[in-house]
């Protein structure tokens, strides 16, 4: 028996796994497929520091320094690229917002400034129709498959049981868990719940209800090409994002604006077309490349697209859930704060606090940088 | 030294080490190494992927998924064959 059993072998369990492992705790690490079935295998791999609700830059921003020294932690090539996260203003309106955001990120040591049209060209960018961005430098992109199988090799090291094409089909509660697979039967002190779009469906197992909803988010790769884009490009009020990885592909996805939750994950014709239309105003070179891959993957929003960080129901039921399109960008900070959380220190209370399941029912404000 | 995957440079080595450390389903595996997924798509490995895993005793190797589009195309022909397509149906 482990002390705690974590659903879900994505960038997050595997995060938590680890951290946990460091701490000498027994953990168990139940996936229903391979590590990166989920979400983390569909990722843009995009790290950032630029929300719009401060309690959101705070945990990113812890998030992003782990990011500086995780390769050699992991003792692994996560093929970290920090270029910066170039966010452009399609309108005057738009400008002041994000002028008003930059103040407010300065303000917590997020080091965001403003840049002119001239600027945004100096980045080999065509502005089109932007009239300003922000722009952060300790932004950037990693590789989510490195990071992911990175923590689960090191937890695995230090002793952390991992548990991989086993699906879990039932708790039950009292005074301990017990955690029942296709496979096995597991006891455990604390269930931490990472199981993606699919933790609404493992909270229910425990009777308690997740406001976690599936959206389809669809992306693409091209083929390598010379580097020529520094930072990762996005717009908000058109919903895109693109970078070019170390290797030289460029990966980017758009989503349209309107949309309901689904299930269902196929690819379409018609988003690489939306998306080479979009992106060929702002990067001309990309009419020349050629498409390798494109795939879809679903984002677990709750009605605030922010994350639940802590119990639910019971006090030892641990989410790590909820995490909208920034899953992969938050994973080094999560691992850390919900392993502290289990063993009962006091370390990221405060960070964390604003991420509670109970926050729903006081009412909530939704964090406007969601992209994708 | 034996090469399994020319585009991303993977060993025979490195795919035994790999299923040592537990990397035994072709769709973790090759996500683990980046076998396959190199510019050719797989096309020049996937199968000696298949048979070293079949080889070193594991029981059940599918063969993997495909990300769409099945050979790269080119964005600029993409949009050229959908217009067409679009200018089928007006006719
Ligand atoms: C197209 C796209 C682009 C994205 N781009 C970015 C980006 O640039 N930056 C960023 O930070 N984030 C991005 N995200 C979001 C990010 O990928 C996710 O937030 C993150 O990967 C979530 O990781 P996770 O470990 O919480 O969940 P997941 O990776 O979804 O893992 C959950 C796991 O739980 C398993 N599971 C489910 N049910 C069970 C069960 N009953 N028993 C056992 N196992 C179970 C699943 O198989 C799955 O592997 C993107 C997402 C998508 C879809
Ligand atoms: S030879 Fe392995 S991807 Fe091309």
């Amino acid at each position: 028996m482990s002390k705690t059993v974590i659903i879900g072998g994505g960038v997050n369990g595997a995060s938590i796994a680890y951290n946990l492992a460091k701490l000498g705790e027994s953990v168990t690490l139940i996936e229903r497929g391979y590590i990166t079935d989920g979400a983390t295998g569909k990722c843009g791999g995009g790290i950032r520091t630029q929300f719009t609700t401060e309690e959101t830059c705070r945990i990113a921003l812890e998030s992003s320094k782990l990011f500086d020294s995780l390769a050699e932690e992991l003792a692994c090539d996560i093929e970290l690229r920090k270029g910066g996260y170039l966010i452009l203003a399609h309108s005057d309106k738009e400008l002041e917002e994000f002028k008003e955001n930059v103040r407010m990120q300065n303000s917590i040591g997020v080091p965001s400034r403003i840049l002119t049209v001239k600027e945004i060209e100096a980045f080999g960018v065509e502005p089109y129709d932007a009239v300003g961005a922000s722009f952060c430098k300790m932004d950037g992109v990693a590789n989510p498959f490195k990071v992911s199988f990175g923590y689960r090799d090191r937890a695995k090291e230090l002793g952390a049981d991992i548990r991989t094409h086993e699906e879990v089909r039932k708790i039950s509660y009292n005074g301990g868990f017990e955690i029942l697979t296709d496979k096995n039967n597991y006891g455990a002190d604390f269930v931490v719940n990472a199981a993606g779009y699919e933790s609404k469906k493992i909270a229910d197992m425990l009777g308690v209800s997740l406001p976690i909803e599936p959206y389809k988010h669809e992306i693409f790769a091209t083929e390598a090409m010379d580097h020529f884009l520094d930072p990762m490009l996005m717009s908000f009020s058109k919903n895109f994002y693109i970078s070019q990885t170390v290797r030289g592909e460029l990966v980017g996805g758009y989503s349209p604006l309107e949309a309901e939750p689904t299930e269902d994950l196929t690819p379409t014709l018609s988003f690489a077309i939306r998306a080479k239309k979009l992106f060929e105003e702002h990067l001309p070179q990309i009419k020349s490349l050629r498409l390798l891959r494109q795939w879809a993957g679903a984002y677990d929003m709750t009605p605030d697209a922010l994350p639940i960080l802590g119990p639910a129901g019971y006090e030892r039921f641990i989410q790590a859930n909820g995490f909208s399109g920034h899953g992969f960008m938050l994973s080094p900070f999560v691992g850390r704060a919900i392993a502290s959380m289990i063993t009962g220190s006091e370390r990221y209370r405060d960070l964390v606090s604003s991420f509670s399941f109970e926050r729903f029912k006081r009412g909530v404000k939704r964090e406007k940088g969601v992209v994708g | 030294m034996k090469i399994v995957c020319r585009c991303e440079d993977v060993t025979y080595d490195d795919v035994l080490d790999a299923i040592k450390k537990g990397y035994t389903d072709i769709e973790e595996l090759k996500r683990y190494l980046r076998c396959s997924m190199g510019t050719c798509q797989g096309r020049g490995c996937n199968r000696l992927l298949r048979q070293i895993l079949l080889e070193q005793g594991v029981k059940e190797v599918p063969f993997t998924k495909n990300r769409p589009p099945v050979k790269p195309v080119s964005f600029f022909l993409l949009e050229d064959e959908v217009e067409e397509r679009e200018g089928d149906e007006n006719e």
